[in-house]
């Protein structure tokens, strides 16, 4: 699906995982499972989806457990890409 | 490693470290020059805050090949940047299209050939608002530009909100100062808005600004002034501009096409008449990593850019 590739690109990027983030799963854990995904990198995911996908992101629409897992974080993309 | 070594120039290649200005308005500037006839002049407007850092060894890269395609190339670190003078938060958004006017006219006095801004990130704002303040309307080069400022500014102010809005347990060395601080970001406009008008930055954040005070974020002490001309700048061209634009992109996720942000304002800017030339790039985001990406294809595709046009 083009939008969970996108998105996992999105996190290789951002995390440095060169190539590592393509063999996640759905329900690969993220948030404090890798120890690259500190503050800083959560800024940068945000961001990231904000340019890739022309969103902008109200910082109180975001949660951890939205960051919780893969298909979480695919999921909330999903939601608020335009129909 | 001398200065032409790690600029990656051919030994007929020249480059030239120097400072225009004195004392406070001492500003670092490196020249590099073709050792034949100067084709075009090109002054590279520096990304923001940390993504400036990030963005050296692909710009540095993509110098070397301009300069090997006949063009010279001077990059300077703007007030409070670098090796120039001052502390960061000393500057002002007008001091800093000052600096670059400046070095604009060192190039033009060094040859007399066309001028090219080449605007990385969020200095494709800078440069837009160089453009009415030259002599000569100049062409510009964009790399994946910022078309919105107050989002950019949001995006990094994010850096400070993050941590509280995500309860993450950090060693952070200014996570006391950062706890001591009202949240930033969680109480920002709404989702319309943001998307609508250009307000980034949160209230309390706002009033600080407002006060006079620089705002610590992610190690950089962000200035009022550096803050509100950010917050205030869109990408946009003059009325009637005929030079030539080349953006460059990257593309990630196997579309062959630009973000929609950026599709958008070049569609504006083509139906404005304004010739765009859009390359697209598969390179990591070199701005956004701390790893040092190399950028090679948004080199490649620069040089072949200003290379092919008259």
């Amino acid at each position: 699906m083009e939008l969970e590739y996108a998105v996992l690109q999105i996190l290789d990027d951002t995390l440095g995982l060169k190539g590592r983030a393509h063999f996640f799963e759905p329900d690969t854990p993220l948030l404090g499972a890798l120890p690259e995904l500190d503050s800083m990198a959560v800024a940068g995911i945000l961001t990231a989806i904000e340019d890739t996908f022309g969103l902008a992101i109200d910082d109180g629409d975001i949660d951890g457990s939205d960051f919780a897992t893969v298909g979480a974080l695919v999921q909330w993309v999903s939601a608020r890409l335009p129909a | 490693m001398g200065v032409r070594q790690a600029a990656g120039l051919s030994a007929a290649a020249h480059a030239e470290a120097f400072f225009f200005g004195a004392g406070a308005g001492s500003r670092f500037c490196l020249l590099r020059e073709p050792a034949g006839a100067v084709r075009g002049n090109v002054l590279y407007v520096p990304p923001f805050a940390e993504e400036q850092n990030r963005a050296r060894r692909a710009a540095a890269n993509c110098a070397g090949q301009l300069v090997e395609a006949g063009f010279a190339v001077l990059q300077m670190d703007l007030h409070g940047c670098g090796d120039s003078a001052g502390d960061f938060s000393e500057a002002s958004w007008t001091g800093w299209l000052d600096d670059l006017r400046h070095a604009a006219n060192i190039l033009d006095r060094r040859h007399k050939a066309p001028l090219w801004l080449w605007g990385v990130r969020a200095g494709a704002l800078l440069a837009c608002e160089l453009i009415p303040r030259l002599d000569r309307a100049p062409h510009l080069l964009l790399w994946q530009p910022v078309i919105n400022g107050a989002q950019h500014l949001k995006q990094f102010l994010r850096l400070r909100a993050t941590r509280e809005a995500l309860a993450m347990n950090e060693d952070l060395p200014n996570a006391k100062a950062a706890a001591d601080q009202p949240l930033s970001l969680l109480d920002v406009v709404s989702h319309e808005h943001a998307a609508r008008r250009s307000r980034g930055a949160s209230h309390a954040l706002r009033a600080d600004w407002v006060a006079g005070k620089a705002v610590e974020v992610a190690g950089y002490k962000v200035s009022p002034s550096i803050a509100f001309g950010l917050d205030r700048a869109v990408f946009a061209l003059p009325r009637g501009f005929s030079s030539r634009v080349v953006w460059v992109e990257n593309t990630r996720a196997g579309a062959e096409r630009a973000s929609p942000a950026s599709e958008s304002t070049i569609a504006t800017l083509r139906g404005a008449g304004v010739a765009v030339v859009l390359a697209l790039t598969q390179d990591a985001p070199f701005w956004a990593s701390a790893e040092r990406e190399e950028g090679t294809g948004f080199a490649a595709q620069s040089a072949a850019a200003l290379s092919a046009l008259p």
